[in-house]
């Protein structure tokens, strides 16, 4: 049996995201960053078990407009909260998006930390680790670079999915 | 120390530094070195080109940068360069596409005089589109080669139709499609402001949307807005028939039946480039077939106007000089005689525009012979090839002269047998005045029948009704009433002179003129009351042995027949004149009976 569902990628501007899913699915990194102009589309399949989900990923581009990505997230099956730990704002668009969208706390979700590679210059505070916690998120330390906990964030939210 | 070692260097490598010396001047000399360079430059790149993978990724930078500049500082430069190719390009792309208009000109308008055409143009009018949108439909040639029915809230494929040739899996696109949907929406700010055409790498995407799911459609080639009805139906249909499934979300492939219901709508319109024949089969029989009705109908126009000048000639005293057919009726032309009958002519729609005139038809000549004649009853006329016959009693002599006058003036008539009788009344009136016998004989004439009263000789009486008999055939004579004045001895003589003729038994009489006269004069005794007694002898020519018996049978025989006409048997007895041999001759006149009246 198989089954698709629609995960969206979000999180501030350069984070990562793109980089994310290009490990994901072409195990490459890119030095050279590209900005992501409105949404970048890629598919996956993983197979849980006897189940084969396809993920239909959709890496939107960095959310600093207002309310520009809400229709791209319509229908989301998961969503994949993206943050740069060596840039401590882009922790607050959790915050901006959970509260332009509270609908949104409702999907199945998971925060990737990225850019774990660079931890030596990380500036995760304990403000930052308390709003992780408000959303009582899964976390993982991903590097988009190494490819480190990238295949098993997704492969978590996909468990999620299917639950 | 130094200097010797200059001496000794230049001593033992003196050619070599020498060479080293040239090289360097060639090296640090730029013009040297360019050139140097330049002779072996291509060689070097052919070379270089062909071991080393990157050269032209190394090169395309500068290159390109070189180029563009190139371009923004001199253009004019560039575009010298460029025409002759560019002109060429142009002039190619420019006849190419006014052949292929061309071409579809001639198509349209070998299809303007084509069955296929006019089957084209029966279906427009039917179908309430123009003529040109069924053409486009019928000619121009289009594919619809995918088909993806996606679920509207988040753009995963519900399932798939078709070859997909797109680098990406069926589900990126997809989710691509709703994406740009999305975004136009969001750009648009309405709600209905939704994605119906794209175009990606030369393909053409129609969007048909659906209240769950939308349908895209790829399409290759120019579509008609005919296919987007049709994908729209499309759409409306697989909502209707498979909404459990459109709501139920799975990977797609899965939904077999789905899939088969999207295969449907992957259309082909092909269009036959060749140039195909005329089929000239159809148009003859449909040539045939109108010359066909077109003889039959004025076949039937031409009987119908024979028919018509048939009738008109057919009826007299009507001179036709010409016959039109006007709407669904007839108008003739022509001369009418007032006397002609034309009531036959009405009932077929028939309008007369006529001028009076005199007719010579025998029919018209006789009509107007009897209108003269109408006033005498008895008066029969006969008109054959102008020959007038008139007979009749007409009153008198006037009147015949009156009208032999006026027949003169009627045209038509070439001899006039006149056969007219003046009234027999007048008539018997002067021939009895002529006669004289007027103040003897007075008459009664009733219906035919003339009653004589008067006196008068038998003789006399036997005279006036033989003259009366010859001049009026007609007339029938009653002698009833007439009283004969001769006397009862004459009579009886007159009777005893008769002999009634008996030839034959079985026809015993033969002589009625006789017996009427033994009658008569009989009847005459007996009115007188005179005593009689009348003696029937039977004769015969004594030629046979039963002569006797023959000549008693005859005097039966006549007595039998007075008899019946009211003579009393009383007064009657039969004899034989006995014959004393038996071997006369025959003689016939011999055969009869005689009377024999004797006063008592």
């Amino acid at each position: 049996m198989s089954i698709a569902k629609k995960v969206c990628l979000i999180g501030r501007f350069a984070v990562g995201k793109t980089s994310l899913v290009k490990q994901f699915i072409h195990q490459e990194f890119g030095e050279k960053y590209k900005t992501t102009v409105g949404v970048s589309i890629a598919t996956k399949k993983i197979k849980l078990a006897s189940l084969k989900v396809s993920l239909v990923i959709w890496d939107i581009a960095g959310f600093e407009q207002e309310n520009h990505y809400a229709h791209y997230l319509r229908g989301s099956h998961g969503l994949i909260w993206v943050v740069d730990g060596t840039e401590p704002e882009s922790f607050e668009i959790l915050d901006t998006i959970s509260e332009s969208l509270p609908e949104i706390k409702q999907i199945p979700s998971v925060c990737f930390i990225n850019k774990c590679d660079l931890k030596d210059e990380w500036v995760v505070t304990n403000k930052q680790e308390e709003l992780l916690k408000t959303f009582n998120h899964t976390v993982f330390e991903t590097s988009a670079k190494t490819g480190e906990n990238v295949e098993k964030g997704f492969k978590k939210l996909t468990e999620f999915l299917v639950k | 120390m130094s200097k010797e070692r200059d001496i000794l260097k230049s001593l033992l490598l003196k050619e070599e530094l020498q060479l080293l010396n040239q090289l360097e001047q060639k090296l640090l000399s730029k013009e040297q070195f360019t050139k140097e360079v330049s002779d072996v430059l291509s060689n070097a790149i052919k070379r270089a080109q062909s071991k080393n993978k990157n050269l032209e990724k190394e090169l395309y930078i500068p290159i390109r940068k070189g180029v563009t500049k190139a371009f923004v500082e001199n253009k004019q430069s560039i575009i010298d360069a460029l025409l002759p190719i560019m002109g060429q390009l142009i002039r190619k792309t420019v006849t190419n596409s006014i052949k292929q208009f061309v071409t579809d000109i001639n198509r349209t308008l070998e299809l303007g005089f084509s069955a296929k055409a006019i089957k084209w143009r029966w279906q427009a009018l039917r179908s309430d589109c123009t003529f040109a949108e069924i053409l486009f439909q019928k000619t121009i040639r289009y594919q619809v080669t995918e088909l993806f029915l996606i679920r509207q809230t988040n753009g995963l494929l519900i399932e798939h139709a078709g070859h997909s040739e797109t680098a990406k899996d069926n589900s990126a696109v997809s989710a691509m499609l709703t994406a740009i949907q999305g975004f136009i929406e969001d750009s648009f700010n309405e709600h209905d402001s939704a994605l119906q055409r794209v175009t990606i790498k030369n393909k053409d995407y129609i969007v048909t949307s659906g209240p769950t799911a939308y349908l895209a459609a790829v399409i290759k080639g120019a579509p008609t807005q005919r296919l987007e009805t049709k994908l729209q139906q499309a759409i409306e249909n697989i909502h209707a028939e498979f909404s459990d499934q459109i709501n139920t979300e799975s990977n797609y492939g899965e939904n077999i039946e789905i899939q088969d219901s999207l295969r449907k709508y992957l259309i082909t319109k092909n269009r036959s480039d060749k140039p195909k024949k005329i089929n000239w089969t159809p148009w003859i029989i449909i040539t045939l077939l109108i010359i066909s009705g077109f003889s039959y109908w004025s076949y039937g126009i031409k009987q119908e106007l024979k028919r018509i000048v048939d009738l008109s000639h057919s009826v007299p005293g009507l001179y036709v000089q010409s016959v039109k057919r006007i709407g669904s009726g007839y108008r003739i032309k022509g001369l009418l005689d007032p006397l002609a009958e034309i009531t036959s002519l009405h009932k077929d729609n028939i309008t007369l525009d006529t001028k009076p005139y005199l007719s010579l038809d025998e029919d018209i000549v006789l009509k107007r012979v009897m209108k003269l004649f109408s006033p005498y009853k008895k008066v029969t006329i006969k008109l054959t090839n102008g020959k007038l016959t008139i007979n009749g009693i007409i009153s008198s002599d006037d009147d015949i002269l009156k009208v032999l006058h006026q027949l003169e003036s009627i045209g038509g008539i070439k001899q006039i047998i006149n056969n007219l009788a003046i009234d027999q009344q007048k008539q018997m009136h002067a021939f009895l005045l002529q006669n004289k016998l007027k103040n003897q004989v007075n008459y009664l004439l009733n219906n035919n029948k003339l009653s004589l009263i008067g006196n008068m000789k038998y003789k006399q009486q036997q005279e006036l009704t033989r003259k009366f008999t010859s001049l009026f055939p007609e007339i029938i004579i009653d002698a009833e009433k007439t009283n004969i004045i001769d006397s009862t001895d004459k009579i009886v003589y007159k009777i005893n002179n008769l002999f009634i003729n008996i030839k034959e038994l079985n026809d015993p009489v033969n002589n009625y003129e006789t017996l009427d006269k033994l009658i008569d004069n009989l009847h005459l005794l007996i009115n007188r009351q005179e005593r009689l007694h009348i003696r029937l002898v039977g004769k015969s020519d004594c030629n046979g042995l039963f002569s006797d018996n023959h000549s008693l049978k005859r005097a039966e025989t006549l007595f039998m027949i007075l008899a019946k006409k009211g003579i009393d048997k009383k007064l009657m007895t039969t004899h034989i004149n006995a014959c004393k041999s038996f071997n006369n001759p025959h003689n016939q006149s011999l055969l009869g009976v005689s009377i024999q009246s004797v006063k008592e």
